[in-house]
């Protein structure tokens, strides 16, 4: 791969800038590929900033359609969005903020058959799910492909977030040991998913550059009603069923 | 003695949406006091569905320290202590 066009150069200009970013972290960002598992509220925000800053391939997997219900967070799309397959809007949108990212639209629900698949050809993963029973699907076929994936979850004014690096430290089941009761239309305001979609984005560009360090084994807890921000130590489980024996 | 409770996520909800709570307990009281006051006065749940045990998906910290590392339940509070309430979210 060539190094950076002028315009990229342009494009990117402002966090060029940061002193311990500059090309090579741009350069390792271009040639990445990341896993954007849900395009709703949290991968809106993610994907909107992944793909302004240059991550080489996003892959954005999501089997759901714009709903009006949609468009107090998920501010990928517009009204005129509603009814269309999320990841085909979310594609023209994504490719008109920056043309340099190759995006590739699945729409696909996420499974215990095709994530394996999915994974294919990323180096990690964007949690933008809005259920536990994904979230665990995803979380056991990283643990087991040795690839990262960054935990975020919102309800109401709270949002979360979590790195997962296997072997590194507790992955999602360290975190939640049992399988939570499942919510149908959880109650969310736009701002928090937009908050930990970015957050997200942020670990996903300091992990692929290798910049800062990451929210390993902490739970960040983000308190929107407060203003209060919450890092919790969560330690893997010697005996997790999902990554207990991973070194 | 009094103790200060902090509710997050759906636990919050219970809490008619205040983030935090003040109540008093009897001198000597541990954490399995102040689960059964909440419970009582509150509605609090955070028993598992399964096993009717203490939801492991909860965590309940005492002034930022998961009690699973101090006395569990068992551990005891004292005037001033906070307790954090924090159940898992899902939403996205």
């Amino acid at each position: 791969m060539e190094g950076l066009s002028q315009e990229e150069f342009e494009r990117y200009d402002r966090q060029l800038r940061i002193p311990y970013f500059g090309v090579d972290a741009q350069m390792k960002l271009k040639k990445s590929a990341v896993m954007v598992a849900g395009v709703g509220g949290l991968g809106s925000s993610a994907a909107i900033f992944l793909a302004a800053a240059g991550v080489g391939k996003l892959r954005i997997v999501d089997c759901g359609e714009v709903e009006l219900s949609n468009l107090n967070r998920q501010i990928l799309y517009s009204t005129e969005d509603i009814g269309r397959p999320k990841v085909f809007a979310a594609l023209e949108r994504l490719r008109a903020i920056n043309p340099n990212v190759e995006i590739e639209a699945i729409k696909e629900e996420i499974t215990e058959d095709n994530i394996e698949e999915l994974l294919n050809g990323v180096n990690l993963v964007v949690d933008g799910q809005d259920n536990f029973e994904t979230r665990f699907i995803i979380n056991k076929a990283c643990v087991r492909a040795f690839k990262p994936c960054i935990h975020g979850a919102v309800y109401a004014f709270e949002g979360r977030l979590m790195t997962i690096i296997p072997g590194k430290g507790p992955c999602l089941r360290c975190l939640i040991p049992q399988d939570p009761k499942e919510m149908a239309s959880i109650p969310i305001l736009g701002p928090l998913p937009g908050i930990v979609g970015a957050f997200e984005a942020l670990e996903a560009i300091k992990l692929l550059t290798g910049v800062g360090d990451p929210l390993l084994g902490k739970l960040l807890i983000i308190d929107g009603e407060t203003f209060s921000f919450y890092k919790i130590e969560i330690k893997k489980n010697p005996s997790c069923p999902v990554c207990g024996n991973v070194k | 003695m009094r103790v200060v409770v902090k509710a997050f996520a759906t636990l919050r909800d219970v809490f008619k949406g205040r983030a935090v709570m003040e109540l008093i307990l009897p001198d000597g009281a541990m954490v399995k006091d102040l689960i059964m006051e909440l419970e009582s006065r509150f509605g609090f749940e955070i028993k598992s569905r399964t096993s009717g045990e203490l939801d492991p998906n909860v965590k309940i910290l005492v002034n930022g320290r998961e009690i699973i590392y101090l006395d569990g339940i068992k551990t005891r509070l004292k005037d001033g202590d906070i307790v954090a309430f924090i159940p898992p979210v899902g939403g996205g």
